[in-house]
């Protein structure tokens, strides 16, 4: 097994190599980091058939772009990056296709899911799933922008300062739009409930 | 405490004593509160769902991709990117240019009208024939007047 150290220099040995064209360099590469971004695309876009394809062409930007890697950030911090934007860029055309404005009780298929949904307090593993769908859907409905920031903060744990840096804004404004976000969420999420009561 | 700051407060995940005591008083900020909970709750839930696996020869599919780019995609999509860059920083050098031109406008292409009084006084200028340059100056009957002769009027033969 190696340490982190070791594979940390394998790493960059596989990067340089990549960067002057070696595909075979890059196969590594894909290898290690192929859970990671699949899973990433996963949670963005949510569609566990388009996610594979997605992450396909993650890393063939990734490559098409590696000269301009310097170093500076972890690899695996600017593959997240790369991923991040290419499933932004996927969110945006899908909603100008328009397939996500169908008013949000209508798109849950009535007030079903919402009735489901127990009002008591208690752990319940049954609860719990069904609020895990709801907020599926919430997040399937929700903009491009608000996606994607609420998956980095809420299902990949990243900072502000870390989401910041990801999209490239800063950390006032990744505040601010995180704030409104949550909101969104929780007023359509209020509003499901009380259609439900 | 308003409701709305307690609210604000909830989302960004922080709580304080005032924002508890307002939810022991306020049920609409209770309600909101259980919601926020549920949210939550729904959160992990997603979280803690398992991604999918990649499917069997991944890393040789990505690579079958890669070698079927045609060649020299890149180096295309590399020139355009630059000469795009370039387009992007001439037109917004322009664009400083033309507002710095913009912004001083009495040295600038866009000059503030005269005023009156000048235009008044140039044309009255004008219309008195007063030469503008030296050498017409220098030729004009003002700056010369015809010398009076001493002896005209006198009979001095």
């Amino acid at each position: 097994m190696t340490n982190p150290a070791e594979q940390n220099a394998e790493e960059v040995s596989w990067i340089k190599r990549a960067q002057l064209g070696d595909h075979d360099a890059f196969g590594f590469l894909v290898e290690r980091f192929q859970r990671r971004v699949l899973a990433l695309v996963f949670r963005l876009v949510g569609h566990r058939d388009a996610a594979e394809d997605l992450a396909q062409e993650v890393f063939i930007k990734a490559f098409r772009s590696l000269g301009s890697y310097s170093f500076a950030s972890p690899f695996g911090s600017w593959l997240s990056r790369v991923t991040v934007n290419h499933c932004y860029d996927f969110l945006r055309r899908q909603r100008a296709v328009g397939s996500r404005e169908e008013p949000l009780v209508q798109m849950l298929g009535g007030t079903e899911i919402a009735r489901e949904l127990p009002s008591t307090r208690e752990p319940d593993p049954e609860r719990r799933a069904v609020t895990g769908d709801l907020v599926e859907k919430l997040l399937a409905r929700a903009p491009a922008d608000d996606r994607v920031l609420l998956v980095l903060k809420e299902m990949e744990g990243l900072s502000v300062e870390e989401i910041g840096r990801v999209l490239g804004v800063r950390t006032a404004t990744v505040k601010v739009r995180l704030h409104r976000a949550r909101k969104r969420m929780l007023e359509d999420f209020h509003r499901l409930q009380q259609r439900s009561s | 405490m308003r409701c709305k700051n307690a609210q604000d407060i909830l989302i960004s995940g922080g709580a304080d004593v005032r924002v508890t005591e307002h939810l022991q008083v306020c049920p609409v900020c209770q309600g909101f509160a259980r919601d926020y909970e549920n949210l939550q709750e729904g959160w992990h839930a997603l979280t803690a769902r398992p991604a999918p696996e990649p499917s069997w020869g991944f890393a040789q599919r990505v690579l079958r991709r890669l070698e079927e780019l045609p060649a020299g995609a890149d180096a295309e999509e590399n020139f355009f990117e630059r000469v795009g860059r370039r387009v992007v920083y001439a037109a917004s050098f322009l664009a400083l240019i033309l507002l710095i031109a913009l912004a001083l406008p009495s040295s600038g292409p866009l000059r503030s009208p005269m005023p009156t009084e000048l235009i008044v006084a140039q044309t009255d200028r004008l219309n008195a024939q007063v030469p503008v340059f030296a050498e017409d100056a220098a030729d004009s009957p003002e700056a010369n007047p015809t010398p009076i002769d001493p002896n005209e009027g006198t009979n001095s033969r």
